[in-house]
């Protein structure tokens, strides 16, 4: 049976919400106490610029949608992981994370390179493979970050703006396989010729180089907060066990390479980790933001500010 | 919350309307949107663009043929014309064709007091517009395009499509 995509766009505009919707004054904000504000400021910072980064992907998601419909519905999401930023930004200026003009803080490095990669070949990543990584981001970075979040901290209102998130990310990531179903059902030669150009250099280098050393070091993150790492590779097993249930999701061969990238991820006693994902993680602590240059200026975007004049 | 505070105009001649001192939102097609906008920048204090269905635009008639040839040359003013590379990636059409002659859309989005957005809106508010980025954007003034179609009106407020 296919797909209803005209019926989700329904219900993704039904079930829009915003920031004005919150009362950011609320009691609630006390129970953030210094130690684990000290803990938590570099973690919402990453889970800021990560939501800001999918985001971006999106974005290059609907210039390649397989129909109006769907496009229309990427957009949404674009829109809405950016809402997910400003929500947690907004949380951040709440708890005191933030300096009096509200700065937003700095990426790290591998957020870096991921904004990086997505400015320069986002576009022209074929849809097949954009299509299969942001699943995997999605299920990996956002799903095992936001658990964590709702796990550690007890403030009422951030429990209110994630219980918006988590419907919000389980449309997206519904959506996700759901195209993923679409393209694997598409002619066999269109998915072959696809993925070959899946094959090209800055793709393969893009995976290879910023995704793998991104979500290793989130991994590195949430060990140092004292968090079983567990939780990481649970939420990455479930991009596999989705897919895995899908009927022709299987017929996609870059979600076979992401699987297998996935199985990797989880196996912690994979030669991945030792040899490639591990030491990829420490280069790239060594590249200057500078080399990178300035990105787009989608980065200024973000805002804790509920209102604008 | 009640309906729009302010002054919602859709379809209305604009030429005759005064923004000075006003913050006005219009959102559009590409096509409508670079009719109204060269106007109303002239005028009001902030313009806030929700452009939808982008389309090439050229500031005049050119001595070329329809199709290929019209586009890149489309393509060109917008290179030439609007240096920030995100702001040219949302002008640019997504499988559409169609080139329109609508003079001035470009010089005007470059103002500073004007801002383009492609963000869906999904509701008009006591005091502004709402979009899919989570924010209320306040404002005096909001022009409706024609297509931009009113699905439904709560008690709360209007969402449009």
């Amino acid at each position: 049976m296919t797909y209803d995509f005209d019926a989700m766009l329904q219900t993704i505009k039904d079930k829009q919400w915003s920031l004005a919707d919150i009362d950011w004054d609320a009691p609630g904000a006390e129970t953030m106490t210094d130690d684990l504000r000290a803990k938590m400021q570099p973690f919402m910072a990453d889970l800021v610029w990560i939501e800001h980064v999918g985001a971006r992907g999106f974005a290059s998601l609907a210039t390649k949608a397989p129909t109006p419909v769907i496009r229309e519905i990427y957009e949404y999401f674009h829109a809405e992981e950016q809402k997910h930023a400003n929500a947690e930004l907004a949380l951040m200026k709440r708890w005191g994370m933030l300096d009096e003009d509200g700065t937003v803080p700095e990426p790290n490095i591998n957020v870096r390179l991921a904004i990086k990669t997505l400015d320069t070949f986002g576009d022209s990543l074929p849809l097949s493979g954009l299509a299969t990584l942001i699943p995997l981001l999605e299920c990996a970075l956002d799903g095992a970050l936001v658990k964590f979040l709702l796990d550690e901290v007890p403030d009422p209102i951030c429990h209110e703006v994630f219980r918006h998130i988590n419907s919000d990310e389980a449309r997206h990531i519904t959506v996700d396989f759901q195209v993923l179903e679409l393209l694997g059902a598409g002619p066999l030669h269109k998915l072959l010729i696809e993925s070959l150009s899946n094959l090209k250099p800055q793709v393969v280098l893009g995976l290879v180089v910023v995704f793998t050393p991104l979500i290793s070091k989130m991994r590195d993150n949430i060990v140092a907060m004292g968090l079983p790492e567990q939780k990481l590779y649970n939420a990455v097993k479930r991009f596999s066990t989705i897919g895995g249930r899908g009927e022709f999701t299987k017929r996609v061969p870059a979600f076979h390479v992401l699987r297998a990238q996935a199985l990797m991820i989880i196996d912690r006693s994979s030669p991945y980790h030792r040899l490639l994902a591990d030491p990829l993680v420490k280069v790239t602590s060594y590249v200057p933001a500078r080399l990178l240059g300035r990105p787009q200026s989608w980065v200024d975007e973000v805002t804790h500010e509920p209102v604008a004049s | 919350m009640s309906i729009f505070r302010g002054e919602l105009l859709r379809g209305e001649d604009l030429h005759s309307q005064d923004f000075r001192g006003r913050r006005v939102a219009v959102v559009a097609s590409a096509d409508e949107a670079a009719r109204i906008v060269p106007h109303v920048v002239r005028t009001a204090s902030s313009v806030k663009v929700f452009q939808r269905s982008p389309e090439w635009i050229l500031p005049t008639r050119v001595p070329l043929p329809a199709g290929v040839l019209q586009r890149l040359a489309a393509r060109c003013h917008l290179r030439r014309t609007i240096v920030d590379p995100w702001v040219r990636r949302q002008l640019k059409p997504i499988g559409n064709r169609r080139v329109a002659v609508r003079p001035g859309y470009y010089e005007a989005l470059r103002q500073p007091h004007c801002k383009l957005y492609t963000w869906p809106t999904y509701a008009i508010v006591e005091r502004g517009i709402r979009s899919a980025e989570g924010i209320e954007h306040r404002v005096d003034v909001i022009i409706l395009g024609a297509d931009v179609e009113i699905v439904s009106a709560d008690t709360s407020q209007e969402r449009i499509a």
